[in-house]
């Protein structure tokens, strides 16, 4: 397991399995960031692999002022801002979600609890979704990728008062949206 | 005059984002104002809910997709005249087989509503402290701190080649087998492991690419039929035990301080020998130590027809579960927390199970694996 200092240069001598090697050290991370922007697996998984592409052709720019991660979010989450603007027209984040095929499945299973915890998932989920972009990024960042501020304001080059901010705000809204659709 | 209070330090407090001045204020609002306690609990069992919900991986192949579409990208770009390159998508799956999953799904949010049912299939039997020494795995609590490491008699992994250039290697891959091997689970039981890797290493890159190795596949994570999840929970309330419990909506900062999040979590039902494959290449790494040290036993309910411990009079017919498809399924890592080594506490029981006997080759067995990161 090398490091990424070690993987850039051999992917810029132009080892691809080096590159290779980087792309399945943070394929999970990134998708699963993605997927909260995106709404679906799918467009999450077709958006990192863009931004993999990008982060390959523009790696021999790439200064290492941060980290490899920080600047590979950087250029997925510019593809998936830019992607959402294109599909506004096209159909809700929901639409797309079901489409996606990317809700649990229902087995069959009797058991009321797991409906109920299924239920519950989902509507977290919707409800993750449905937070302006600006607040859904931090959360999703924070919440899900675990970064902390610093990272985060890197990530959007924001002020860190400014994630502080939203950061705060997502989570009331998002609050507020769990209780009227949980009715907690 | 001072200023209002600002209720997002409340936020930023529980991320841990607040310099000591501004900790205190935020700590003497608390104690002062119901509305900021209120705000506080609120504001916890949220991010509570958000820690439970799920990872989503790449689909098989998505980095020998993706590399494949660099490449052509890189061709394109130095030669603009060339034709069109065809690029195949992300989302499209890979060819049957690959040993990696498909998709993962969204884990259900909380993991409370099912304690009770955990509770009735599961009792905890016993807890070991993890690692044992200060940069090595010595010997364990389940082996009465015996550290001799016993003959695998697995050529595949026993390396006695004199010649061999990196006799360190084969050691330290030796060691973990040994570990898994005394921690190894009886039948009707489950093990749960605490693996440490390097601090470098990609924790889920590493297990992936064990679990590869081993070909075992994933299982969606809001498959609730594996068992997973009640073995989490036993182990989740087992470690809130020792901190003295876990009650909804109420912050024990001693499990807090006590213990650290896990970076990786995997539930893994397999043959015996598949285990010890996944194990093997997850510690041969040259230069690097894995380490690998049983937590906990947990004695599991079989389902009817799993084959997994069978022999107990409780797994229903045999058949069923011998041809049925190994599985590792990944956790939110969030929901587990590992005890600091440095910590004190008391294990829910004295007594320590006899060693085991490591089962036979096909014989299927369960282990959640908790990853932690050594120190930088």
């Amino acid at each position: 397991m090398q490091d990424d200092d070690e993987l850039i240069e051999a992917t810029l001598r132009g080892d691809s399995a080096a590159f290779g090697a980087l792309v399945r050290k943070y394929q999970d991370r990134l998708i699963t960031a993605l997927r909260s922007v995106s709404g679906s697996s799918e467009e999450a998984e077709d958006i990192a692999q863009e931004a993999f592409v990008q982060a390959y052709l523009k790696l021999p720019a790439f200064a290492g002022e941060s980290a490899f991660y920080t600047w590979l979010y950087r250029i997925a989450f510019n593809g998936a801002i830019s992607r959402r603007r294109k599909q506004r027209s096209t159909g809700s984040v929901d639409e797309r979600r079901e489409a996606s095929g990317a809700e649990p499945r229902d087995e069959g299973e009797s058991a009321p609890e797991r409906v109920l915890r299924q239920e519950r998932a989902r509507l977290i989920q919707q409800a993750v979704a449905e937070l302006p972009e600006e607040f859904r990024t931090v959360l999703v960042l924070r919440e899900m990728e675990g970064c902390d501020y610093d990272t985060i304001a890197q990530i959007l080059e924001l002020p860190i008062g400014t994630v502080r901010s939203r950061l705060h705000r997502a989570r009331l809204q998002l609050k507020e949206i769990l209780a009227a659709v949980l009715g907690e | 005059m001072n200023r209002p209070f600002e209720p997002e330090l409340i936020s930023a407090y529980l991320d841990g984002e607040l310099p000591a001045d501004e900790r205190a204020l935020v700590e003497a609002e608390l104690a002062a104002s119901p509305a900021a306690r209120q705000l506080h609990d609120e504001l916890r069992a949220l991010r509570g809910e958000l820690e439970t919900l799920p990872r989503t991986a790449a689909s098989a192949g998505f980095a020998d997709r993706v590399v494949a579409a660099a490449v052509a990208a890189k061709q394109k770009a130095a030669n603009p005249s060339a034709g069109e390159i065809q690029v195949t998508p992300a989302s499209v799956t890979s060819a049957a087989g690959t040993p990696v999953p498909a998709r993962r799904n969204w884990l259900p949010g909380s993991l409370a509503g099912i304690a009770a049912l955990a509770a009735a299939l599961l009792v905890a039997i016993w807890i070991g402290g993890g690692f044992n020494g200060d940069e090595q795995l010595g010997g364990n609590n389940l082996a009465g701190g015996n550290t001799e490491i016993p003959d695998s008699g697995d050529g595949n992994t026993t390396n006695n080649d004199p010649t061999d250039p990196a006799p360190a290697v084969a050691s330290a891959t030796e060691r973990a087998l040994a570990q898994l091997r005394q921690a190894s689970p009886q039948a009707g039981e489950a093990v749960v492991l605490r693996i440490r890797l390097p601090a470098g290493a990609s924790p889920q890159a590493a297990i992936d690419e064990a679990l590869a190795a081993a070909k075992l596949g994933y299982r969606a994570p809001t498959d609730l039929s594996t068992g997973a999840l009640s073995v989490a929970s036993t182990y989740r309330q087992q470690v809130a035990d020792q901190f003295g419990g876990q009650q909804p909506g109420v912050p024990n900062p001693a499990l807090q301080e006590g213990t650290t999040p896990a970076a990786d979590a995997v539930f893994i039902e397999a043959a015996w020998d598949s285990l010890e494959r996944a194990i093997a290449a997850l510690a041969d790494e040259p230069d690097e130590q894995v380490e690998v040290a049983p937590l906990m036993h947990v004695a599991v309910a079989g389902r009817p027809g799993d084959g997994v411990g069978e022999g107990e009079g409780e797994a229903g017919p045999r058949g069923a579960g011998e041809n049925a498809e190994q599985f590792a399924q990944r956790l939110n890592p969030g929901m587990f927390r590992l005890v600091k080594e440095t910590a004190t506490v008391e294990p829910a029981s004295a007594q320590a199970p006899a060693v085991a006997t490591p089962p036979s080759g096909e014989r299927r067995v369960r282990v959640l694996i908790l990853v932690e990161r050594a120190a930088e």
